[in-house]
């Protein structure tokens, strides 16, 4: 098992180092000079130089490259961001957090709320919760976090004023962000687990848990939904990395300093580091989480497990099935 | 002929069977099964709809999406401006139908860049297998390493403003999801034996891959487009909401909705219109898409 783990953390280094390499490429090329924004009205040809010069912008791009992954590597440096000349890293310390905290959130309401719905529906199938969860899921994944976050705005604060505008404040302004970042999500999990469930529950070994004079909920809980379980942490996995992004979205319509205001401030004002460094741990953030998603099949399928100590090549990590029986 | 030699004569017979042959093509049967589907015939219906708005834009409006009037600013609904005016006194109902052009065109357009490049490289890795294999999935996976949105802003900064650079933008970001699928589908075709008999009869490679495997790929290419569709309209949006993508004056739903942003408190129009439209659009592939996923493969129904 900790033969898997270290391979993974290896085999980290290059996709950070590609992502490095790819997302300072793409900012190095895009259009607009930094040096030129910081300088504003004081802008004098010798000032102008000077400038480019202190910040390394007048070498290579080769040059440039290597400077910025040696001063990572080396010291853990991310940059200082041209507007303010504040570390990237210190900023981050503080923004960090936050996001992380939205992302976890909206994961936990994900989770909480499309498991359940997706096992009713399909225990239930062709009732009326079953067609009621379906038609939810259909509705709520056609709205994109950013028409949740308007409309929510809309109702919630402005026509019966029951939550904050924006800010992270109290648990109230929390409420609408980590609700607009989850909802969408919420529609695929449900899909999934009941496609699950389904599958799950006409095997023999469920007919023989019910013959065998087993409750119903023991034979939901204890036999079907541990073996529907790793398409479900599947996709979860694999939402992570969208609610993450999303939170870039939701961040900017709430005005909540996390990483997504951050990266924001850079791109308008062509802040290089800035974006570098944001791009790069969000990055990070979600190879570690994808780590622990497939550490956690090691325990929630023995057999998985066996095949990471075993050390052999997985063949098939998941099997998602295909859509479900409407 | 030969049916009238089994059959043994009968001319309306004949006619019948020939019908029968006739009717049962593969794409008759997927558009049947389709048909069946009332929840795909409504996204289907929707579909048609929006595409008769945007095509016909000049004659289902009144105004100009550019026209500005500003003695008439934040108009309600009225019977001359259905869905009121925005705070330049444009019509709303003309900049969501014209908006309507640019959101799918950039997204199919997008939706094309992703699967043209999804299907060489993913055709090429599931074919070759091998180093060649191990190469594009390796970059493929620092690709997917960087989320969608995060890349597409990234990109969307790099290379400007503008509806043909979002759809760049948008597309990079949709590669190795695309490249992946068809990749899994050729890997498992490639083992058919039809596919080992055009090898054997010393088909070269490329006219394997384009005669024998891509063929039997069309479908999950068509349910992927589909859905790839609606969900590039919604990334679009997004990233013309938070002023990349689509800039103003260009009518485009996101940056429409973003441009209502600050009106949130007294004027709802310029919000809950252009909700309607992207929801209603987002719906319709979503339903059209599951649909079409359903027909193409009617075995993941049973």
């Amino acid at each position: 098992m900790s033969r898997y783990i270290i391979k993974r953390l290896l085999w980290m280094i290059p996709v950070i180092l590609g992502v490095l390499v790819i997302v300072f490429t793409i900012s190095y090329f895009t259009p607009g000079d930094p040096a030129m924004s910081m300088l504003g009205t004081n802008y004098t040809e010798e000032s102008y130089v000077a400038l480019r010069e202190k910040l390394g912008l007048d070498k290579p791009f080769l040059v440039q490259l290597w400077n910025y992954l040696w001063g990572l590597i080396s010291r853990g440096d991310l940059g200082t961001s041209y507007i303010g000349s504040v570390p990237v890293a210190t900023e981050v310390v503080h923004r960090f957090p936050i996001t992380f905290k939205l992302g976890i959130m909206s994961v936990i309401v994900t989770t909480v709320i499309g498991v359940p719905l997706g096992i009713l529906s399909a225990t239930k199938q062709y009732s009326v919760a079953d067609y009621t969860v379906t038609s939810f899921a259909l509705i709520i994944a056609a709205i994109p976090n950013y028409v949740f976050a308007l409309l929510g705005l809309l109702l919630f604060a402005v026509k019966l004023g029951w939550l904050p505008v924006s800010g992270v404040d109290s648990w109230k302004s929390w409420v609408m962000p980590v609700a607009a970042n989850s909802f969408g999500f919420i529609a695929v999990i449900v899909r999934m687990t009941r496609t699950s469930m389904l599958e799950v529950i006409r095997s023999d070994y469920i007919r023989t848990a019910r013959s065998k004079g087993l409750r119903e909920r023991l034979v939901i809980w204890k036999h079907a939904f541990p073996n529907a379980l790793i398409p479900i942490v599947t996709v979860i996995g694999t939402q992570l990395s969208f609610i993450m992004a999303g939170s870039i979205i939701v961040e900017t319509i709430f005005s909540i300093p996390g990483m997504g205001t951050y990266i924001m401030t850079g791109i308008n004002s062509r802040d290089y580091p800035i974006i570098n460094g944001t791009v790069l741990l969000l990055s990070l953030c979600i190879c570690g989480m994808n780590l622990i998603v497939d550490i956690a099949y090691a325990f929630i399928d023995p057999r998985i497990k066996a095949q990471y100590e075993s050390g052999r090549k997985r063949v098939k990590k998941a099997k998602i099935p295909g859509k479900a029986v409407p | 002929m030969i049916i009238t030699m089994l059959t043994g004569g009968g001319e309306e017979q004949i006619e019948s069977l020939e019908n029968a042959a006739r009717r049962h093509t593969q794409a008759g049967d997927v558009f049947r099964r389709l048909l069946n589907n009332k929840l795909g015939m409504i996204g289907l219906c929707i579909v048609i709809v929006l595409l008769f708005l945007t095509i016909f834009s000049g004659v289902v409006t009144k105004f100009p999406y550019e026209e500005q009037d500003f003695g008439n600013r934040f108009q309600f609904p009225d019977p001359v401006h259905i869905m009121g005016t925005d705070n330049f006194g444009r019509d709303i109902w003309s900049r969501l139908v014209y908006g309507g052009r640019i959101s799918l065109l950039v997204a199919v357009i997008s939706v094309a860049i992703s699967l043209t490049c999804g299907v060489i490289l993913g055709s090429v890795a599931g074919y070759f297998g091998g180093k060649v294999d191990i190469t594009i999935m390796r970059i493929l996976d620092i690709l997917m390493a960087i989320p969608g949105l995060l890349m597409a802003i990234a990109v969307s900064a790099m290379l400007g403003s503008g509806p043909v650079k979002t759809a760049m933008a948008i597309s990079i970001s949709g590669i190795p999801a695309s490249a992946r699928l068809i990749r899994s589908t050729v890997m498992s075709i490639k083992s058919n034996e039809y596919v080992e008999a055009a090898v054997a009869t010393g088909s070269t490679n490329r006219r394997v891959i384009f005669r024998h495997i891509l063929p039997n790929v069309i479908a999950p290419i068509i349910v992927n487009s589909t859905l790839g569709i609606g969900g590039n309209i919604m990334a679009i949006s997004g990233l013309s909401f938070i002023g990349l993508g689509v800039q103003p004056p260009t009518p485009e739903w996101g940056s429409i909705l973003s441009s209502g942003r600050p009106y949130l408190r007294d004027f709802w129009p310029m919000i809950v219109f252009p909700s309607l439209f992207i929801m209603l659009t987002l719906f319709a592939f979503n339903l059209l898409g599951d649909a079409l996923r359903d027909a193409l493969d009617p075995k993941l129904k049973k």
